[in-house]
């Protein structure tokens, strides 16, 4: 299975972390660029192809170009030879394409798609950060028909700083993970933000881990304005597949779910989050189980995979997503029943609904828990940890003794165990101030 | 007159050593990390496959717990292994049985099984899709003539879906 090729990767550092970061190639309704869906907050636009197909200036450099903040600059020159690459797959606008989740004065800046050479990179991008912003989230996405894994290969600040690494990203405080097949990296995801935090033109590239002639990719820049004080908010979506009688219409009145929503929602609090009143969603038959990563080679096992699941997101409306399952199977060649959520990345896609990265996918299998003397369901946790993966957390530290990049959380220990990052559910949801910030910066929470 | 003695404290210490560890547990309760059969045995030694069949069958324990034992004990294909997932197939908690039903079929691999065939008339029909997942990749005509019967009375829409989805496996 891919899964396991993707796992055996030498950088999969947090081999879970990322394997439950993995998602497939989207449907086939990515035409690029969808200049419409770009408008943050703007309604749903199903993308179309572009008229100009058939370009054919892809590899040409822009290095050094103020070319961003305002409307599609910055994309003007992408490469748009490969346009309608997805031209006549089966599933093309199955899900109706991508849907922007931004809204609150978040920028976009599309790129455009990109071909990505024979050593599998892109050319140099820039974007214009001004000095009342606050972050960004860069967002790649693969558009070709096979698995292929991405990362935002360096990124340097205006002064010339690397901020995120390529491949030895470990070794840096900002992490750009590779990630299969929309890659996602947030910065800065680091103690070290403010002072890193330089108003000028960034620039970046994107490297396949696994490079081909013909790959690519979608590449597009949220940026995030600085928010006024106070606790910011973040938008909910609950999506159910009926799993333990879980319905749109039974979900606000359940028991189990009200006390985690609680959970969660007082976890959040504390990082100066507020959880909007989440909206309710129900999904068609058929996606109760999760019995796979990605939906390559045709259906999965009796069922379906995280990728298909993630992008029925484009049924919600901008916010976080998750989606609620009986069964969550990543690898087939594992024992079943070991994970009770998964992210779509670290981070996901939180800008668009409708990629196989957006949203996280929660184990509901029994409507009531049954907890053994002083212990309390996990489900609340659970939920709060997998939308910290998917703005940007990663684990405090890994069973295989790595640790993560932020100065201020405890690694080891019984404070290790405690925090909301711990992979295991022995937490009480505390959260370093660095994390905090880091749950923040992302887009898709706003004023 | 010491053999009674000496035997006592090996029965005694076989049965503290069955008794989960703390470390062992710590590593069930996972939330998105699956732990490997190794980093198990690391914590638990070699009597890990009776722990964790220990752990599955408690009814003191969270079901959590029970739960990750449950999935555990996929590592660990071995008679013993096999009989208990058998009898938890028929748990009163419609999770545990299905969770004794999804590491039956994982370490069963699409075969024929008794209790995989009875358990698609389990009450609960997350069970029964639980039953039908582990069943549904076998290409055994007495396991597809009884997903067949299964469908005729099927009345749960997912689990029709799914029903219709294993039969439609070539």
């Amino acid at each position: 299975m891919k899964l396991l090729a993707v796992v055996r990767h030498p950088d999969s550092v947090q081999r879970w972390c990322l394997a439950l970061a993995l998602v497939n190639a989207l449907p086939g309704c990515f035409e690029p660029p969808c200049e419409a869906a770009s408008e943050p907050g703007g309604p749903f636009v199903p993308c179309a192809a572009p008229g100009d197909a058939g370009r054919s200036d892809a590899g040409a450099t822009d290095a050094g170009r103020a070319d961003a903040g305002a409307g599609d600059a910055g994309r003007a020159d992408a490469g748009r030879a490969d346009a309608g690459l997805d031209a006549g797959r089966a599933d093309a606008g199955r899900d109706g394409g991508l849907l922007p989740t931004s809204d609150a004065g978040v920028r976009v800046i599309d790129f455009g798609t990109l071909v990505l050479g024979d050593a599998g990179l892109s050319r140099e991008l820039s974007f214009l950060v001004e000095p009342a912003d606050e972050g960004f989230q860069v967002q790649v996405v693969g558009l070709g028909p096979s698995l292929d894994t991405y990362q935002v290969n360096r990124i340097f600040s205006p002064s010339g700083t690397v901020v995120a690494m390529g491949p030895d990203y470990r070794r840096h405080l900002s992490w750009s993970r590779p990630d299969v097949n929309v890659a996602n990296a947030v910065v800065l995801e680091s103690d070290d933000a403010r002072r890193e935090w330089v108003p000028g033109l960034w620039r970046f590239s994107v490297e396949s881990r696994r490079p081909v002639a013909t790959t690519a990719v979608a590449v597009k820049v949220f940026v995030k304005p600085r928010p006024p004080p106070g606790p910011q908010r973040l938008a909910i979506n609950l999506l159910f597949t009926g799993s333990a009688g879980l319905t749109a219409a039974t979900a606000p009145a359940q028991p189990r779910l009200t006390t985690a929503m609680n959970v969660f929602r007082d976890i959040f609090a504390d990082a100066g989050i507020t959880l909007d009143a989440p909206r309710y969603f129900d999904l068609p038959p058929g996606f109760s189980a999760i019995t796979s990563t990605w939906e390559d080679a045709g259906s999965p096992p009796m069922g379906r995979s995280l990728e298909a699941l993630l992008r029925q997101s484009s049924l919600a409306p901008a916010g976080m997503n998750l989606f609620f399952v009986e069964t969550l199977i990543l690898d087939p060649q594992l024992p079943p029943g070991f994970i009770l959520g998964v992210a779509g990345g670290v981070p996901g896609a939180t800008m668009t609904n409708g990629t196989g990265a957006s949203g996280v996918a929660i184990l509901f299998d029994s409507p009531r828990y049954v907890p053994a003397m002083g212990e309390d369901d996990p489900l609340g946790l659970v939920l709060a940890h997998e939308v910290a993966h998917q703005l940007g957390l990663s684990h405090v530290f890994e069973l295989t003794g790595l640790v993560d990049n932020l100065r201020d959380t405890p690694t080891s220990g019984v404070d290790a165990e405690k925090n909301l990052m711990a992979p295991t559910a022995t937490g009480n949801g505390s959260l370093s101030p660095s994390q905090g910030v880091t749950l923040r910066r992302n887009p898709v929470v706003r004023p | 007159m010491r053999a009674p003695g000496l035997l006592v404290v090996l029965v005694a210490s076989a049965a503290v050593a069955q008794e989960p560890s703390l470390e062992l547990r710590k590593l069930l309760t996972t939330i998105d990390s699956p732990p490997t059969k190794a980093q198990l045995v690391e914590r638990q030694g070699r009597d890990t496959a009776m722990a964790l069949r220990a752990l599955a069958s408690s009814t003191r324990e969270p079901l959590g717990l029970r739960r990750a034992a449950l999935a555990a004990l996929g590592y660990f294909d071995e008679p013993a292994t096999r009989a208990v997932l058998s009898r938890l197939a028929q748990d009163p908690q419609p999770l545990v049985r299905k969770a004794a039903l999804e590491t039956l079929g994982f370490l069963l691999a699409g075969a024929k099984d008794g209790v995989l065939l009875q358990a698609l008339g389990d009450e609960d029909p997350m069970v029964r899709r639980a039953a039908l997942r582990s069943l549904g990749a076998s290409r055994d005509v007495e396991v597809r003539a009884a997903l067949a019967r299964r469908l005729a009375v099927e009345t749960d829409v997912e689990t029709r879906a799914v029903l219709e989805q294993a039969l439609a496996r070539p």
